[in-house]
């Protein structure tokens, strides 16, 4: 039996969720992996596995928000053969990720504001913050595998790797990035007709009455989807839902965030842009309040901008 | 002052790239901190390029184009670059890089002397900014 | 690296970049000469790409504006492709706009670094050469479309010319006499349309339309719907027994409505093609013309067909309409109410109009003594059109004093917002009406009414330079509409012609390339390019013959190849470079992007905008872009 370890971090409980829904593959997996770690699943404790000479394949969910997280993400994946990132936070920092915009210090005042417990003390034996990260921060995993939460197509892609890994002892590639490597338009439910995105403006989804067979940018609404990778079969589109990128970029260490400025700044009014004067356009642009919000919703903390913002002037 | 700005500054080859040979022409003088890269056209700049840029240790990026609404040789590549560089610059602002160290000039071929007060203000602007970061490289 | 004598070297150090240069990666060889552009320097770049087997050359010297072409040769002699070449200024872009030494030098590598990084990721291409088809489609047989047509044939090039009406001629045969000269204009069209029609090389369909347009510059395929005329021009002999016999009447075209026509009918005297034309949605299919033609000529059963054409040029000249005055409802425009429109008004005047050139109301012939005309109807006007129409001071100045000298004993009034006679002769012609008698009234017309029980028509307006309310009653009011553009979306859009708010066609530079529109192989002549007087027309006309003869002539289009390519496996055919391309050379096959080389400009908006990076500009790849960036600032 090969041991298994799924450690979570910062976590919203969506990964465990998804993870546990595997159902039968579970059970398939099961029967070469012994669970040695899984907080929600198994009753086994933490020191047993930190006494383990190694493990074999490591899961780590969720994003790296304190010292406890950094230091078990450390230390257990040195004994890990396979690391695997699971989910949007695990491989690029995810929602958590937009933290790191701030320092913890600063993350841990705004919330005293908001709550009575006194957060600064030590003495309550609170783990203590650290600069939000991805795993991918800490570790160079063997398998990533992006999704807010990860996707039945990653999932399936993920238990293939295990069981593959539990015959072969072998994996394919040094780096695996789950999903297909292409953007979401590919195969787009929507299949638009026309040959050109005019976007006629920005709008909110509630400013809009969402045709669902036209493609979202055309109808004003920004859809990460061109810049965001297949991870998924199209569920949020399918929903009449713009796609809000938690896929990530299409390859491992692009930057989706600029990608998708650049193709929004094209499309954008571009049958318009003679007779809008620029305070026109720039009033249209104005409409996108939080570009990094907006852009970076899950990939921020391994992106250009975040990269920039350190150069910038580190945290703070 | 020792500190010397670094600066990018991408120029279209047909307007401010243009103005550019001008101005040398004329034998213009302007600061030598920045360091020209001429592009077909200013639609041609992705955000990428200008950030990699910064990251390598530029203090600021100049793009100098063609004149909206008609003198763009590629039609209107200059309104992409307008809307590129209008967001971008909102984002160099959320991640804490001053939003003047990005300029986007409209120079047409004519315009030599006004390339060489863009240049020369702009180098004014980033030597009162600082290096990007606050450390001297 | 060249020294220009002492323009680079007299303020960069030449020997410290050159040593600096070498440790540039990839760099293998690095010299500099006095006069690189001289026969010794380019040698010098032979020897070494020969010697050293360089795979790639970067000369910095002066502009590539200046030697580019002088390099690319030299380096193409020593058995290199000439786009593994790069050319950077470090003279206008260096030497000569700074004085310090130490950081001029400095510049110079890093300019020259930049060089190097993007000639690390060029790659060789080759130029197509692509023929071209050396016959020219014109679309529209105005007095533009018949200048282009003529001046294309003369220069031995064959014109299919393309007209949607019965007979060519445009809105100019419609016209009495022309500013400001009065020539008659049938005098001076009638035999242009004759030459055109005879001319070996010019095939005219009429009653036809371009159904659809495929290819590109220098190869359009193109498809022509040609309606039903119901006569055999060459059988028609015009002895108008058909027209005698037929029982349907109906207004005519021709003279706007101001006279009746059969539905067996010629345009006008003069109309190309010579002869009748069956209006097949009046036509009742009584066969009484096909009894009465002597030659057999009519046959009621024609059909539709649709023909093929293929051309290497295409010339739009699709001219103009009138504003539809419907939409100015306070001016109750119609012949019934005397209220009618400036071709109106020359169709009366005119000898071979409605009314044999007496100038009587349409309403009840009744001959008229005073007549309001008004200006910028529609133009002007920002709840109309908000351009001028630059032609209707002129030619309400003519009708002024035209009207003048046909009813001696007449008074005219001019409505106008600023008399707008800039061209040659045009301010002495405008002179010329207003000593005629013409009184010219600043001021705007906010109402005109037929008073039903005098008949006359009532002018209500203010005259701006008396500060006062005026009102005239007139006989007649001729209104001048705004020119709006002919074009259609549809055609402007098959032939990827772009088009402003107003669909005028937009030419690729206001100034430099008046008659090129942005797709290649494709021109544009008369008012489809915006409002312009004959002259003009004929102007503008000439030159789009011009210039398309120059492709055509030279029969090939030699196109660089630094143009867009696709990785189709990373392309997701989301659509967004077709969005950005002001070519119309990207187009979605099999739900990929493939760029079109031979359309391609190579701006390269495509690969800046393409969210995957799977469009690039070949040799300003986007890998290539940021090296430059990173090279920079590697130097130090």
């Amino acid at each position: 039996m090969l041991k298994l370890a799924v450690i979570p971090g910062g976590i919203c409980g969506g990964c465990d969720v998804a993870l546990a829904s595997l159902g039968e593959k579970l059970a398939e997996i099961l029967k070469y992996y012994e669970i040695v770690y899984w907080p929600i699943a198994v009753d086994k404790k933490l020191s047993n596995l930190m006494n383990m000479n190694h493990i074999d394949v490591l899961i780590y969910m969720g994003a790296i928000t304190t010292e406890e997280d950094a230091k078990l993400a450390k230390e257990l994946s040195a004994k890990a053969r396979v690391r695997v990132a699971l989910g949007t936070c695990s491989v690029y920092g995810g929602i958590p990720g937009l933290n790191a915009l701030y320092k913890p210090a600063d993350i841990i005042k705004t919330i005293s504001l908001l709550v009575d417990t006194k957060l600064e003390s030590s003495a309550l034996g609170l783990p203590q913050p650290v600069q939000h990260m991805a795993y991918t921060d800490v570790v160079e995993p063997e398998v990533l595998a992006p999704g807010c939460p990860p996707t039945d197509k990653v999932l399936d892609q993920l238990t293939e790797i295990l069981l593959n890994y539990a015959k072969s002892g072998k994996l394919e590639a040094r780096t695996m990035l789950l999903g297909d490597s292409e953007s979401l338009c590919n195969n787009c439910p929507r299949n638009p007709k026309t040959t050109k995105i005019a976007m006629p403006g920005i709008k909110r989804l509630y400013e809009v009455k969402l045709d669902s067979n036209k493609c979202f940018l055309e109808q004003g609404v920004l859809c990460m989807g061109p810049a965001t990778r297949a991870i998924c079969t199209h569920p949020c589109i399918k929903f009449n839902y713009p796609c809000i990128g938690c896929g990530g970029p299409v390859e491992w260490g692009s930057d989706s965030g600029l990608s998708m400025i650049s193709t929004l700044a094209s499309v954008l009014l571009v049958d318009d842009e003679k007779k809008l004067l620029e305070p026109g356009l720039a009033r249209e642009l104005n409409k996108i309040r939080d570009v990094l919000g907006t852009f970076y919703k899950y990939t921020l903390r391994k992106s250009k901008a975040y990269a920039l913002k350190n150069k910038a002037g580190g945290e703070g | 002052m020792s500190w010397r700005p670094k600066i990018i500054a991408f120029f279209c080859r047909w307007c401010a790239g243009a103005a550019a040979e001008v101005a040398g022409v004329s034998r213009l003088r302007y600061d030598p901190s920045v360091v020209p890269i001429i592009v077909p056209c200013t639609g041609r700049i992705s955000p990428s390029m200008i950030v990699e840029a910064f990251l390598n240790g530029a203090d600021g990026v100049l793009i100098g184009g063609c004149h909206t609404p008609n003198d763009c040789h590629y039609v209107a590549g200059n309104f992409k670059a307008f809307k590129r560089v209008y967001l971008l610059k909102k984002l160099l602002q959320e991640v804490g890089v001053e939003p003047e160290r990005l300029r986007l000039e409209w120079i047409s071929a004519t315009e030599a002397p006004k390339l060489v007060k863009v240049v020369n203000s702009f180098v004014d602007e980033i030597r009162k900014l600082g290096p990007l970061g606050g450390k001297h490289a | 690296m060249c020294h220009c004598g002492v323009n680079i070297a007299g303020t960069v150090d030449v020997k410290k970049v050159v040593e600096e240069v070498k440790k540039l990666p990839d760099v293998v060889y690095a010299a500099d000469y006095v006069y690189l552009c001289s026969q010794p320097g380019q040698e010098l770049i032979i020897n070494a790409v020969k010697e050293h087997k360089l795979d790639g050359v970067v000369v910095a010297a002066c502009t590539p504006s200046l030697h580019y072409e002088t390099f690319a040769k030299a380096v193409e002699k020593a058995g290199l492709n000439r786009y593994v070449y790069e050319m950077v200024s470090i003279r206008e872009f260096d030497s000569w706009v700074h004085a310090d030494r130490a950081l001029a030098t400095e510049k110079a590598i890093k300019i020259i670094a930049t060089a190097v990084a993007k000639l690390r990721g060029d790659k060789p291409y080759e130029r197509a050469r692509l023929d071209v088809i050396r016959k020219a489609l014109v679309v529209g047989g105005g007095i533009a479309g018949i200048t282009a047509a003529l001046s294309l044939a003369k220069m031995g090039i064959p014109v299919i010319l393309v007209e949607k009406y019965a007979t060519i001629g445009g809105k100019m045969a419609m016209l009495h006499e022309t500013f400001p000269t009065l020539d008659c204009a049938q005098c001076i069209l009638t035999p242009l349309m004759a030459e055109v029609a005879r001319h070996p090389l010019v095939k005219i369909y009429t009653l036809a339309e371009v159904d659809s347009v495929e290819g590109h510059v220098g190869k359009f395929k193109v498809k022509i719907k040609i309606r039903p005329r119901g006569v055999r021009v060459e059988d028609c002999r015009l002895c108008g027994f058909c027209e005698r016999v037929c029982p349907i009447s109906v207004s005519s075209e021709f003279d706007r409505g101001l006279s009746k026509r059969k539905a067996i009918y010629i345009p006008f005297a003069q109309a190309v093609p010579s002869a009748y034309v069956v209006d097949f949605e009046h036509c009742n299919r009584c066969g009484l013309c096909v009894k009465v033609c002597p030659t057999k000529a009519v046959n009621l059963e024609e059909k539709e067909r649709v023909i093929e054409e293929e051309v290497g040029a295409i010339i739009v000249a699709t001219g103009y309409e009138l504003y539809p005055l419907e939409k100015i409802p306070e001016y109750s425009y119609g012949p019934e109410n005397d209220v009618i429109d400036s071709l109106q008004f020359e169709r009366i005047l005119s000898v071979q109009g409605p009314t044999r050139g007496e100038v009587k109301r349409p309403s009840d012939g009744k001959p008229v003594k005073r007549v309001v005309f008004i200006q910028c109807v529609g133009s002007r006007d920002v709840n109309h059109l908000p351009y001028c129409s630059k032609i209707c001071c002129m030619y309400t100045a003519k009708h002024a004093l035209l009207f003048l000298e046909n009813v001696p004993d007449g008074e005219a009034y001019v409505f106008y917002i600023d008399v707008r006679a800039a061209g040659k002769g045009f301010e002495e012609f405008v002179k010329r009406a207003q000593e005629h008698g013409a009184v010219y009234i600043k001021g705007r017309v906010s109402r005109i009414y037929k008073d039903k029980l005098t008949g006359d028509v009532v002018v209500e307006g203010f005259d701006l330079l008396e500060n006062r309310e005026i009102v005239i009653r007139a006989d007649l009011a001729v209104l001048a509409p705004g020119i709006v553009s002919a074009l259609d979306k549809r055609l402007a859009e098959m032939l990827k012609v772009p088009v402003d708010q107003f669909m005028f066609a937009a030419e690729i530079h206001p100034k430099l390339r008046p008659v090129e529109v942005a797709s290649a192989g494709i021109f544009i002549a008369g008012c489809v390019q915006g409002p312009k007087d004959i002259p003009d027309s004929i102007a503008q006309a000439s030159a789009a013959a011009a210039k398309a003869a120059e492709l055509l002539i030279q029969g090939y289009v030699e196109k660089e190849p630094i143009v867009a390519e696709v990785d189709r496996d990373k392309c997701n055919g989301c659509r967004a470079c077709v969005t950005v391309c002001p070519y119309g050379a990207i187009e979605i096959v099999e739900g990929k992007a493939r760029v079109n080389e031979i359309v391609c400009e190579g701006c390269g908006a495509c690969t800046a905008t393409c969210p995957v990076g799977a469009i690039q500009l070949r040799n300003y790849r986007e890998e290539q872009a940021l090296e430059m960036v990173r090279a920079v600032m590697r130097v130090r």
